[in-house]
């Protein structure tokens, strides 16, 4: 070895090259840093977003479809319920019934976009419930941590290895009935706005509704672990030291400031939460659990339609294709949130 | 390995029990009875029917009984709708068949979506992998009920290729073998893509480069061991979510499974029928997860059963 | 007489959706058999890219060398441009006439493999090689690299080596076939310091032994002090001075070097003196300025460094430089710098 050289023992290059900027000190009132951190990310997520040409594309197909399915039974002629015995089922036409009629001579368009209707509710509101649930859950579980954490996760591992799917079809074959408490409470709820609630035309109502709850009360597991591990993370930082210390409770921190700055995982998992809930509720409609006659959701469209595969093919191609677009058109938003907000995988 | 496997026995077996209560409590809370919408049936035959099955007795006996049952005998109680038969004889006939849909269903998803994982990561950003994920993505959200009339519809109906439904040769297979693995194969493409993806850019991967290896050698030997880490994992629960998602697989080409009973069962409530289905479903569950962590094992020396 | 590996002005970029990183912007070194060239620089100054660069194992896109040669002179061969070289003539250069160790030898090493067929396939691979002959070989080389029970220790996965062992063992998978070249990228930064020293001393053996030349990219100065016999400093995509090893610590001729000497602790210093960090921050490749790319950090910038890059200048050895290790007897000192005032040079780092 060269030992004639004046030795330097332990001597390093300072080292904090250009890729990693000296980390900016936070000021007293941490969560201002953040905020305008968290505006830059959100500008160049929205940014790398707009880049994402399916992602544009299926964003602004869904927009579409929804203010069809939204405006069209509105105006239409053909009511979805209005049956035309002597008409039965005719083929697609331009002029008329654009995607034909069903045996009943029930125009197929109108059905369509009503059951959109009813298949996007269950979508986003299903949704809405798992999104409630998994994000207090798991940002309780991941805030107060320790014993708490481990019990409520540990429930989170048990539900996780069973057979959810079977439940829900238990749950909705069993419980989406007039002699449950959940239709008394239904008619309670639905009394603020009808006059005669126990009417039985609101039965197939119920049973969406009930849909909405099962599903929405059994998709927030994953959005309980991704959120915990969200908060867990964060629940180092300075500026969550910085609220504490003046005083802010757990629960104004919990909702206030950890889970915004955990905003972006939960809004990618969220979008991909709506189509998995679409494609139970149309796995439970079309085992005939799920939307009822007159109603008419998608998965409860193809079930009708398979029955007579062979001479009315258009009652399954419809509303299955559009099935299939809106679950496709969700499944590539949601990838391209996720590229967009998650600079790591971002990359790829 | 046995330790691990005894070890996990004992985290099962309360599980299981769990469910066996939950789906139980869930089937007898139910409103209705077996022989409610028979309404031809006098009193008197509904009520000797009640008295067979005891359904009159108070819940926790019968629930006590079912349990008793089950461990000691290993028997899961009478059918009620096919009167004569018990459930096991049920599962018996049928699960063989659900399992058969299943496990081919496994291998194709599997031997469509590992290769076209693998061809997206390595050929990343290419329109090959472009192609690749697309299709995934359309596999993913084609949901099997769709798919499979379109395809009876061409190949069956159209072309007279295949047949329409039933089980019986290896013609009849193909269509819902192929659309009970479509969905499970995109999933898996997408998983080994990432998984691959992961690996293909980590430091032992460049070190193998830097040893002077071919691509093809660093692909099959370095990369896709660890690249497939996230498939195998995805297989357990996977395989379970292939067997109730192919219920509907089996509506549609009248393939006598255990789905369709379930389904059936739940309409009737056949209330021992359900629980007893709902009790393999939970089962298969555990074991392939079991499986699963085992297999983990073998591919990754790093990880350690005993936990 | 020719070099093991000379790189002429070899600049290779990366094009990225923020523009063009320059990440190796025209660099010219070279290294002889039995030698060490330490090259030295900032995390992001380019070091670990040009070594990269002469393994081909930059990935492309977004990189690309842009130009320059990279000549290997495999046996004594003609020399051969690495830069327009095929994958496959490349296939068979590295592993075998060039290797390279990482820096993390955690990650470095395939978890998934046994250590053996992480070795052996090396052998298979370059010197057809097989079976036991390969084991035998491999069991060897574990031997030559100090790990103890070599023959026990040969079929473990790389998780139940220790992080030093590891380093070993990719050490022995570089000189397995007896290459000519070894690049060794920070290769004891993830070690502590006690083993740091054995595989410097490790390096040094199979310098010393097997005449292997060494290219021993570092940032740490200490590293360089205890091996390299000629020293390259790098900053931002170029090399600012080069020299032999002595020369460039009894002499620094560029305020950069000047900088990085006075920032680092010395044993034989008094305690007292307070250490010097370099003010500023190194520029980001993707927009390094015109001319000096030094010259924000330096305090005796002139007009002319915001307009050329300096021209090199080579210095005369100081008369006290000491003694050189043959290899490096002779080597130019050669410096990138407008200022030729040794004073306002040293000035610089002192505040």
């Amino acid at each position: 070895m060269s030992e004639e050289t004046p030795l330097p023992a332990v001597a390093a290059v300072p080292d904090p090259g250009p890729e990693h900027p000296a980390p900016e000190r936070p000021s007293v009132h941490g969560e201002h840093h953040e905020i305008e951190k968290g505006t830059s990310l959100w500008r160049d997520a929205w940014k790398r977003l707009k880049k994402n040409r399916v992602a544009v594309a299926s964003a602004i197909i869904l927009i579409v479809l929804v203010l069809v399915c939204i405006i069209h039974p509105e105006v239409t002629k053909y009511p979805y319920d209005q049956a035309n015995l002597k008409l039965g089922a005719t083929s697609p036409s331009w002029r008329d019934h654009w995607f034909g009629t069903d045996d009943y001579g029930r125009d197929l368009f109108s059905r369509v976009t009503f059951g959109g209707r009813v298949s996007l509710a269950v979508g986003v509101i299903a949704t809405f419930i798992s999104f409630t649930i998994g994000v207090s859950y798991g940002a309780i579980a991941g805030y107060f941590g320790g014993r708490i954490d481990g019990i409520m996760m540990r429930i989170v591992d048990v539900l996780y290895t069973l057979p959810l799917l079977v439940f829900e079809i238990l749950l909705t074959a069993f419980f989406a009935n007039k002699d449950t408490i959940f239709y008394e409470w239904f008619i309670a709820v639905l009394g603020i706005f009808k006059d005669d609630p126990t009417d039985p035309a609101f039965l197939p109502l119920f049973k969406i509704v009930f849909v909405f709850g099962a599903l929405g009360t059994m998709s927030w597991l994953t959005m309980a672990r991704i959120v915990r591990g969200q908060v867990i993370s964060l629940r180092g930082q300075l500026f969550v030291e910085a609220a504490q210390s003046v005083g802010v409770s757990d629960m104004r921190l919990i909702f206030r400031h950890l889970i915004p700055n955990a905003l972006g995982p939960i809004i990618v998992y969220t979008t991909l939460t709506i189509p998995e809930v679409m494609l139970t509720e149309a796995f439970l409609s079309f085992l005939g659990l799920g939307t009822e006659e007159p109603l008419s959701s998608w998965g409860q469209l193809v079930s009708n339609g398979v029955e007579s595969l062979d001479l009315n093919p258009w009652l399954t191609i419809f509303p299955g294709v559009m099935l299939a677009v809106t679950l496709f058109c969700f499944n590539f938003l949601g990838d391209g949130l996720r590229d967009a907000l998650d600079p790591r995988i971002r990359k790829d | 390995m046995l330790a691990f496997i005894l070890r996990r026995l004992l985290t099962i077996i309360p599980t299981l029990f769990l469910v066996a209560t939950l789906v139980f409590v869930l089937v007898r809370l139910a409103p209705g009875g077996p022989f409610d919408a028979e309404r031809e049936v006098p009193a008197e035959v509904k009520k000797a029917l009640d008295e067979k099955f005891h359904l009159n007795d108070p819940i926790t006996t019968q629930y006590k009984d079912w349990l008793v049952q089950l461990v000691t005998k290993g028997s899961l109680g009478p059918s009620m709708k096919y009167s004569n038969r018990t459930v096991e004889e049920i599962i018996g006939i049928t699960l063989p068949v659900s399992m058969e849909l299943g496990l081919w269903a496994m291998l194709v998803a599997l031997a469509i979506g590992v290769p076209l994982g693998i061809l997206g990561a390595v050929r990343q950003n290419t329109w090959k992998d472009s192609l690749a994920m697309a299709s995934a993505m359309l596999g993913i959200s084609i949901p099997r009920f769709v798919l499979a009339p379109l395809l009876v519809l061409v190949l069956s109906l159209k072309l007279y290729l295949l047949p329409v439904a039933r089980w019986e040769s290896w013609r009849h297979m193909v269509l819902p073998v192929f659309c009970a693995a479509l969905p499970m194969a995109a999933y898996i493409a997408r998983l080994a893509r990432a998984g691959m993806l992961e690996v293909i850019r980590s430091d032992f991967v460049r070190t193998a480069r830097a040893k002077g290896l071919s691509e093809r050698v660093i692909i099959l030997r370095h990369a896709l061991k660890g690249g497939m880490l996230p498939v195998v994992s995805f297989i357990g629960p996977g395989f379970a979510g292939l067997l109730v998602g192919s219920l509907v697989v089996e509506k549609i080409f009248d393939i006598p499974g255990m789905g369709r009973y379930l389904v059936e069962s739940v309409l009737n409530k056949d209330y021992y029928l359900t629980a007893g289905i709902a009790l393999v479903y939970g089962t298969l569950l555990m074991v392939s997860n079991t499986a699963v962590d085992i297999a983990y094992k073998f591919l990754d020396p790093r990880v350690e059963l005993d936990r | 007489m020719t070099h093991l590996l000379e790189v002429k002005n070899l600049k290779t970029h990366f094009f990225t959706e923020e523009g063009v990183v320059k990440a190796v912007d025209g660099v010219s070194y070279h290294v002889d058999r039995a030698e060490v060239l330490g090259i030295v620089g900032e995390s992001g100054s380019g070091k670990s890219v040009s070594s990269l660069s002469t393994m081909r194992l930059i990935p492309e896109p977004p990189g690309k060398i842009v130009s320059g040669e990279i000549l290997f002179s495999s046996k004594g061969d003609k020399p051969k441009d690495l830069a327009r070289a095929s994958e496959l003539e490349m296939q068979r250069i590295r592993g075998n006439r060039i290797a390279m160790i990482f820096q993390d030898p955690m990650t470095s090493l395939n978890p998934y493999l046994r250590i053996s067929r992480q070795l052996t396939e090396v052998l298979e691979l370059h010197k057809n090689m097989k079976g036991n002959e390969a084991r035998e070989r491999g069991i060897e080389m574990l031997k030559a690299v100090g790990i103890p029970d070599p023959s026990r220790r040969f079929d473990d996965y790389p998780h139940q080596l220790s992080g030093g062992m590891r380093q070993r063992v990719m050490i022995a998978m570089a000189l397995l076939c007896e290459p000519e070249l070894l690049i060794a990228d920070e290769p004891t930064t993830a070690l502590d310091v006690t083993i740091q020293a054995q595989i410097l001393e490790l390096i040094a053996e199979r310098r010393d032994l097997s005449k292997v030349g060494v290219v021993l990219i570092t940032h740490d100065l200490g590293v360089v002090a205890r091996l390299a016999d000629r020293v390259a400093v790098m900053y931002a995509g170029r090399i600012v001075e080069q020299g032999p090893a002595t020369q460039i610590f009894k002499d620094p001729r560029h305020p950069y070097t000047v900088g990085l000497a006075r920032s680092i602790p010395r044993l034989d210093d008094d305690r007292s003196r307070r250490l010097v960090p370099i003010p500023g921050m190194p520029p980001s490749l993707a927009k390094v300025p015109s001319g000096c790319p030094f010259r924000a950090r330096c305090k005796n910038a002139m007009q002319v460094c915001a307009e050329v890059f300096p021209a090199e200048r080579v210095i005369p050895y100081s008369e006290d430089t000491g003694t050189f290790r043959s290899s490096s007897e002779g080597a130019a000192h050669i410096v990138h710098c407008h200022e030729e005032d040794l004073e306002k040079v040293q000035a610089v780092g002192a505040t």
